[in-house]
């Protein structure tokens, strides 16, 4: 059971890690919080489904062709929702994107209803097995594509241009303006990366456990937990965030109470944050006033 | 600001009050009532996240916090409605307190990430308890108010309570905008740094107005427990939470007047909505999307500018 | 050390990384005086004001306030024992009036309870509109008392500047910083804050001005603190200290540098 669990753990981890890292790239590049994140993910597990269910498309195709579409809306949702903006204030940005998030969960409520909906696999075949736990082959490529994902985003970042330009503007927007970067440009170039790797997890998971229109809010809330919980100004944070996240969910069903596992959970990361502010990579905050 | 209350507000009141007068129907009441209440739970979120500007994103969780403790006291353990509402009040101020301190020594994004979580954390914790919280079903066969021997029965009497309630919490927000504490307040949104240079304590200054705005959305929660009679998870989750926050952004961040109008005009919504169940997430949030866009600073003080222009006008030629 | 100073440095520093923005910086300051502290662009000023009140921390070296070590405390609490600064970039309250923004500088003095509040005692009443009455008087004091209620983030740059030093002034300092209050000011104003400044040091202020303005130091300023490359390179009354020659070189290398 231990084994079982630490397999569970550690995919439902790496989904959240990419979900969260997609996050922490428009909080660190945009200075936004991008609270509609979650209704991204969903999205994608939606259009999955239908082209993979609904349309019976194969599988890989099914994934590039989500993957696309989410980064369409991603983009559409930057240039027509948030690079109008008139104002500064942060709150009030994190007002629209609540706003943008609810809008998105409508829509997809009216198109695929509340249901919760089965993808197909997209490897067939019996699950795999390590000594007695085990995992289905979907959920096998969704453990080795997060894994690239992550090591591609680490290559990104520190070896291409776009990727430094990217952590510099959010390190220091006025210098990176001087050097050349632009406010919108570096937007839209966060919003499409989120976008991808929204679409990615959205796809990777859909056919592993569900699609539904009303996960949105919960992928937000875990992305959100994760990236805090590694520190957002740690490139590794989402990572060590969504790992820690993931499995303390899944020893936490197993092992305490399936019906409470969230609760407590959400719990356990108000407690570390306290106690860790910066998250769980830094050390104690400079406490200012 | 002043302390002062401002008239048009104060007739709108007066017109409230008319109202049973001027309908017999109680699904008006109803109604009224209700927008009542939203606006209550309204101009609490508006303290904490207009005034002072904070990411707060627990008032329907408070809200909650209120309606079950005053339920659940009132129902499985027979205590009375006048002793229950201190209790509910001072539980929301404690917890309040509690929430809002390890929430606030950092950054903001932590606060919306706390608030949030408590959220999630208290919808699913009722849900999960059928016992003593009535889980998924609710609590219901809830006592009307009572003081003494009289016990609002009727809808009328159940309406007037709530607008006293609601005129109280009015002017009481009022005149806490104009005294020093909604100067503090003011200035946490305003500059931290100017505030720290003013020698106030940040941490202490926001959980006392995370307190203070916590027990104003558990006095809606009290009000809407015992003017429905029965409450359940769903009446606080994720829907409430974003139709208060367009309420907030709509009457415009900070303006305690303008959020008043704009909860009261949209508790209407949910009347409309009710017909095109399913609708509700695109029409909020649409609603959200396409005020700020357009009207960032709120529809009622934009609304109120105009008038003023036109007045100016009128008044030169 | 002397045990009469106000405000004490011994061997304060501080690095960001492995720069260090100021080191060895010993200097004492005494009631009753004006200070300035001058230096070429980059030379640690501002980061020692901010070590000073509280809004970065020192690595090394101590900082004592009438005797008391203060390198542990909160800025707010510098600013409830007496120490008040404006800033370089202004730090209103934006959506506030003039008027309002002094009233919160009384935040340390204020003792209106929640209860007194809400009930509408008398005491509440009164207290408000003596705040009133005093911010009024502190905005007449530098000179903008016509803006009295015109929203702070709307007022022309330089009476931001005077507001705060009014709202600084409404904590009721014995150590007052300024960081280039200068700045956006006319001849004619920047002479008036001068005047101001003189006032309050003969009623036993203490005044360190952070200034490029030298016409407006030398005219004020009875000691000078000259800072380059984060250290202490002259201090003392106005006559030395302008004629040192390490001062002028300082200076002549940002001329020759191109920087200013």
């Amino acid at each position: 059971m231990f084994l079982q669990i630490l397999v569970t753990g550690t995919s439902l981890g790496l989904v959240y890690s990419i979900v969260a890292f997609g996050f922490q790239i428009v909080a660190r590049g945009s200075n936004i919080f991008n609270f509609a994140h979650g209704e991204f993910v969903a999205l994608a597990t939606l259009i999955y489904f239908s082209l993979s269910a609904t349309f019976e498309l194969p599988p890989v195709t099914a994934v590039v062709l989500t993957i696309l579409a989410v980064v369409l809306v991603s983009v559409a949702v930057e240039r027509l929702m948030l690079a109008p903006v008139r104002v500064r204030d942060p709150l009030i940005v994190a007002i629209l994107t609540v706003g943008i998030g609810t809008l998105m969960r409508g829509v997809m409520i009216l198109m695929w209803g509340h249901d919760v909906l089965f993808a197909p696999p997209l490897l067939s075949g019996p699950p795999l097995s390590l000594a007695n736990a085990s995992i289905s082959r979907s959920g096998a490529v969704l453990i080795v594509t997060c894994l690239a994902v992550v090591v591609a985003l680490y290559l990104v970042f520190s070896r291409t241009l776009w990727g430094k330009k990217i952590l510099a503007a959010a390190i220091n927007p006025e210098a990176a303006r001087l050097v050349g970067v632009e406010e919108g440009t570096t937007r839209f170039s966060v919003f499409l990366l989120a976008g991808l790797l929204a679409g990615i997890a959205g796809a990777l998971v859909a056919p592993v456990t569900f699609a539904s229109s009303g996960s949105g809010f919960n992928f937000v809330l875990k992305a959100f937990a994760a990236a805090l919980l590694g520190g957002l100004d740690n490139f590794a944070g989402p990572l060590v965030g969504g790992l820690v996240l993931g499995l303390l969910e899944a020893f936490t069903a197993g092992y305490v109470s399936s019906a409470f596992r969230e609760p407590i959970v959400l719990i356990f990361v108000i407690l570390t944050l306290m106690v860790r502010p910066s998250g769980l990579l830094s050390g104690p905050t400079e406490r200012i006033t | 600001m002043t302390a002062r209350f401002s008239y048009p507000i104060m007739t709108l009141f007066v017109a409230l009050a008319a109202l049973p007068l001027a309908t017999a129907s109680p699904y008006h009441l109803t109604v009224a009532g209700l927008a009542l209440i939203f606006a209550i739970l309204a101009q609490g979120t508006n303290l904490i996240m207009g005034t002072a500007g904070q990411a707060s994103f627990a008032h329907a969780a408070f809200f909650g916090l209120g309606a079950y403790t005053t339920a659940v006291l009132s129902t499985k353990f027979d205590f009375p409605v006048w002793l229950t509402l201190p209790i509910a009040l001072c539980f929301s101020f404690v917890v309040g307190s509690l929430l809002a301190y390890p929430a606030l020594r950092v950054r903001g994004f932590y606060l919306a990430l706390v608030t949030f979580a408590f959220s999630e954390i208290f919808t699913s914790v009722v849900g999960e308890m059928p016992g003593v919280l009535g889980g998924t079903e609710g609590i219901s066969g809830i006592p009307p108010f009572t003081l003494g021997g009289w016990s609002a029965d009727d809808r009328m009497s159940k309406y007037y309570v709530v607008w006293v309630g609601a005129v109280l919490a009015y002017l009481s927000l009022a005149r806490l905008n104009g005294s020093h504490f909604g100067r503090v307040a003011r200035s946490l949104r305003d500059s931290e740094t100017g505030a720290t240079a003013v020698g106030i304590n940040l941490i202490t200054a926001k959980v006392r107005v995370f307190a203070v705005s916590a027990v104003y959305m558990g006095f809606a929660g009290f009000l809407y427990a015992h003017f429905m009679q029965y409450i359940s998870p769903t009446s606080f989750g994720l829907n409430v939470t974003i139709l208060v926050v367009s309420m907030v952004v709509v009457g415009g961040l900070g303006d305690t007047a303008g959020v008043l109008v704009g909860a009261l005009v949209l508790s209407l919504l949910p009347q409309w909505t009710r017909d095109y169940v399913g609708l509700e997430p695109v029409i909020y949030g649409g609603l959200l999307v396409v005020i700020i866009l357009l009207l960032p600073e709120g529809v009622v003080p934009a609304l109120r500018n105009t008038l003023r222009q036109v007045q100016r006008r009128a008044a030169v030629s | 050390m002397n045990k009469s100073a106000i405000l004490s440095l011994v061997d304060v520093g501080k690095s960001f990384d492995a720069v260090a923005a100021v080191s060895n910086v010993c200097f004492d300051l005494f009631d009753g005086r004006i200070y300035a502290l001058i230096g070429p662009n980059g030379a640690g000023k501002t980061t020692l004001l901010n070590i000073i009140s509280g809004y970065v921390g020192s690595d090394s070296g101590s900082i004592r306030l009438r005797g008391e070590t203060i390198g542990g405390w909160t800025a707010s609490r510098r600013v409830r024992q007496g120490m008040a600064r404006t800033f370089q970039i202004t730090q209103l309250f934006g959506h506030m009036t003039a008027l309002e923004n002094v009233m919160c500088g009384f935040h340390t003095h204020i003792a209106q309870s929640l209860a007194s509040v809400l009930l509408g005692l008398p005491s509440f009443w009164t207290e408000e509109r003596a705040l009133r009455v005093r911010a009024q008087h502190l905005l007449e004091t530098v000179g903008i008392s016509d803006y009295a209620n015109e929203p702070a983030g709307l007022l022309p740059f330089g009476l931001q500047r005077r507001l705060e030093v009014a709202r600084a002034l409404a904590t009721q300092p014995s150590l007052l910083l300024l960081d280039e209050p200068c700045a956006g000011l006319s001849r004619a104003e920047a002479a008036d804050l001068g005047r101001l400044l003189q006032h309050l040091s003969r009623q036993g202020m203490c005044v360190l001005v952070v200034e490029h303005n030298m016409p407006f130091i030398l005219g004020i300023a009875e000691e000078i603190v000259v800072l380059d490359a984060g250290e202490v390179i002259a201090k003392g009354r106005s006559e030395e200290v302008r004629n040192d020659p390490r001062v002028i070189e300082a200076y002549l290398g940002e001329v020759e540098h191109g920087a200013a």
